[in-house]
């Protein structure tokens, strides 16, 4: 995602980010404020662990909303967090800004690469296959799938 | 035509819960072990009395045990036949068919927390469900709400086996379970309702005006939300025949009637067995089987509970 | 390798002279996970050859899945047990179960349900004794899920990559199976599934070679006969594969069992039976460009086609 979008109805708003990422969860606090609602922003600044967000987090209510805005990198961290704790998909929403590096999963092999570029075949790092990277995405490895490039 | 298989039973033991509720135990015809089943999982029971009486009810035996079924049956006051013959015919000996275990009111996998919220005899899948948690040691709560205590079904069994994860909420002391509850659940939290329409519907909108997200808020209905006014209409099948479906009358059972060999399983809207293609007309869903997206294209019915507000509906049949 | 050559066993998977994707599954007649057939002992000599080499690529499960991989257990045992009582027995003193394999000479005693009664996990264990592939697809907050399985014949996917995967992401790489909505309405009709009630399907498709593990891992070796198929040695070569799959819910964790027996039958087999000739050759000519993309075939049907046309010419002189 990358944009943050007001869910209105919400008891209350959760907003975590660093201070780059705070510009893109403007728009939506000012929403929140103009609607009265309670809200919370908590400041995450460079390499910080989760440790005091989870507290944060742990405390919350069913009913609140949550918004994430940090650079790809570190999003999926917060993102773990938050899912161990309880706050699902539909109570999230995570804007990355910045870098953003695909994984690839090799078919061959298994092994894990990183990209930027989607549209170039790669060499898999762990096996050399040369690999084209499929739209077919795995959650679970967050990973897209790369397969034979040429037979 | 689809027909689901059945296990031939007998019904090893009845016992009075209280005025109004009978539990029975079921044990295989043959001695033959039965399946195991999951939490929040019913089975129908087919009984032959004039006509077939096919009833869905909540197992609330120990889902590892495979040697006995036990079920809860409620004397209703508006018994169209089910609950009056369990009550008052079924006798210890007593052989019947009942459909393997199914599961429509599942426990969450991702929540971190199960709330069960109960009124009357709304208690019965709750009781599998709280097993399953318990031999887990996931964590839950119970909110039960009856008339009396002595009218509480399973109380004793909860107060021995659950002693700090319920709470109960008598009506003549004048306790009511209040939505207010719904507040305090930790984020992770799933709450899940049954018993009375009116009781699924005021917690349901409760929690959404909250913010809960749907996927968080589970029911179970023992009788499919009914429409207010039932009006007749008819069906036109592919081969011209006429079926006209009276007032009182399923669209599925003016169908059976007509010897048309319908498909159909479980009869409240839940399964999708009984989907028909519809061409013409517009079709009232009372089904809690297709998504709203799936409604809205009025291209199908479930015939078991869903109506037509034209006059006539095209099936393509 | 010939893999059949008794047409009569060969679940032949057309009707009509069209083919599009469908949900074609119908309630099963004799409920039966799975099947012996005469290659037992050698398709299970490869099986395990896979498993003991190739362990990552073929066997893959979450840890919240034991308790289903049990009732997979037992639903194997007992449907071998009832079916082939020549071949399997099963001997259960509360939860000391003795399993009995006369065709491979194994007895294997353990207690059902306990913690490390194998070396490995109970899904494993229990398909070193079938010829069928075994998924299991977990039903979690209304959703499918892959959460457990032991591949080793797949028709061109990985097990390692789709782990943990929802049914329709699965389905994804399909040409037009989202498009035409199959995603949602066979999505729908698994998780309508009821225990007791099992169904099954056949699918199919073309291959260069007659290799029964064409994982998506050795791609690269196999998928290179696809450029060598001429209308010449299309007969020998080219191989149809057929995969009967069966679908049983598991009544204590509600999850699905979907269990894959493939068969394969190269096309010279194929076409001996004039029917099936003509059948054939009527719906690979008709068929449009995503399924014989997707299906892998593309590369080389104009050959298969040729093949398939003068068998069909020279019947007719005959």
């Amino acid at each position: 995602m990358t944009e943050a979008v007001f869910v209105p109805g919400k008891r209350k708003y959760v907003f975590c980010s660093d201070q780059e990422g705070i510009k893109l969860l403007f728009n939506v606090i000012e929403q929140v404020k103009e609607e009265g609602r309670p809200y919370e922003i908590f400041k995450i600044v460079e390499n910080q662990d989760c440790l005091e967000l989870g507290e944060l987090l742990k405390k919350q209510k069913m009913g609140t909303h949550l918004y994430v805005a940090l650079p790809y990198a570190e999003l999926e961290k917060v993102r773990k967090t938050a899912e161990e704790i309880g706050f699902t998909e539909e109570e999230t929403q995570y804007i990355g800004y910045g870098n953003k590096v695909k994984r690839i999963f090799c078919c061959r092999c298994h092994g894990m690469n990183e990209t930027a570029d989607v549209q170039a075949d790669i060499l898999c790092s762990q096996c050399g296959l040369e690999l084209s990277i499929s739209d077919h995405y795995s959650v679970f490895h967050n990973a897209f799938l790369g397969f034979v490039a040429k037979l | 035509m689809y027909k689901e298989k059945t296990i031939p039973v007998y019904v090893k033991a009845i016992e009075q819960e209280n005025e109004f509720i009978r539990r029975f135990t079921l044990a295989s015809v043959n001695e033959e072990l039965l399946p195991k089943f999951s939490g929040g999982a019913h089975i129908s029971t087919y009984i032959e009395h004039g006509e077939l009486l096919v009833r869905q009810y909540s197992l609330t035996s120990n889902p590892d045990d495979t040697k006995h079924y036990q079920i809860a049956v409620r004397l209703s006051d508006t018994s169209r036949g089910g609950s009056r013959y369990w009550h008052e015919k079924m006798k210890v000996g007593d052989q019947l068919q009942i459909s393997y275990p199914k599961n429509h009111f599942p426990l969450s996998f991702k929540a971190k927390h199960h709330v069960f919220y109960a009124a009357g005899i709304g208690i019965t899948p709750f009781l599998s469900m709280m097993n399953e948690l318990h031999s887990r040691g996931s964590s839950f709560e119970l909110y039960y709400a009856s008339k009396t205590e002595e009218a509480c079904a399973f109380y004793d069994f909860l107060q021995e086996h659950y002693p700090n994860q319920y709470r109960f909420y008598f009506s003549n002391k004048r306790e009511r379970i209040n939505s207010s509850s719904l507040e305090e659940h930790p984020i992770g939290t799933h709450v899940y309702f049954c018993g009375p329409e009116s009781f699924i519907s005021d917690l349901t909108e409760s929690a959404y005006q909250l913010g809960y997200p749907p996927s968080a808020v589970h029911t179970e209905r023992f009788t499919p939300p009914q429409p207010k006014d039932m009006q007749p209409f008819n069906v036109q099948l592919k081969d011209g025949t006429l079926v006209e479906v009276a007032r009182d009358q399923t669209l599925l059972e003016a169908l059976l009637n007509k010897g048309i060999k319908a498909p159909y399983s479980c009869r409240v809207g839940r399964c999708g067995t009984c989907e028909l293609q519809v061409v013409e007309g517009e079709i009232a869903h009372y089904d809690s089987f297709f998504s709203e997206d799936q409604k809205q294209s009025q291209s199908r019915i479930l015939t078991c509970v869903s109506r037509s507000k034209s006059a006539m509906l095209v099936l393509d049949v | 390798m010939k893999w059949i050559n008794n047409l009569e066993s060969f679940p032949y998977p057309f009707k009509g002279s069209t083919y599009r994707y469908s949900n074609n599954s119908i309630p099963m007649k004799t409920p039966l996970c799975v099947e012996v057939t005469p290659d037992y002992i050698e398709e299970m000599q490869l099986k395990r050859t896979l498993l003991n080499h190739h362990a990552e690529r073929c066997y893959q499960s979450l840890p919240h899945t034991i308790t289903g991989q049990w009732e997979i257990v037992e639903l194997v045992i007992d449907h071998l047990a009832a079916q082939y009582p020549d071949q399997f027995s099963v001997e259960k003193k509360g939860s000391k179960w003795t399993f009995n394999n006369k065709i491979l000479e194994e007895k294997q005693e353990f207690t059902f349900g306990g913690e490390s009664t194998f070396p490995e996990e109970p899904l494993a264990f229990i398909s070193r004794h079938v010829q069928e592939d075994l998924i299991l697809m977990m039903q979690r907050d209304g959703d499918l899920y892959l959460d457990a399985g032991q591949l080793c014949f797949p028709a061109n996917w990985s097990l390692a990559f789709n782990l943990g995967m929802k049914f329709k992401c699965i389905h994804h790489p399909i040409p037009g199976f989202k498009e035409e909505g199959l995603d949602d309405r066979i999505l729908q009709f698994l998780m309508r599934l009821e225990a007791g009630n099992p169904w099954e399907r056949k699918n199919w498709s073309l291959m260069a070679g007659d290799r029964l593990d064409t994982s998506l891992e050795t791609f690269d070796q196999w998928g290179k006969l696809r450029k060598q198929v001429t209308k010449e040695n299309a007969g020998e070569l080219v191989h149809i594969r057929v995969e009967v799959q069966k679908l049983f819910r598991l009544p204590r964790t509600n999850g699905i069992l979907f269990t894959i027996n493939t068969h394969l039958l190269s096309l010279e087999n194929l076409v001996s039976n004039r029917e099936w000739l003509k059948q054939f050759h009527d719906i690979l000519s008709e068929l449009p460009p995503h399924i014989t993309d997707y299906k892998g075939i593309s590369l080389y049907k104009n050959e298969v086609l040729k093949y398939l046309s003068e068998k069909l010419e020279s019947g007719k002189v005959v």
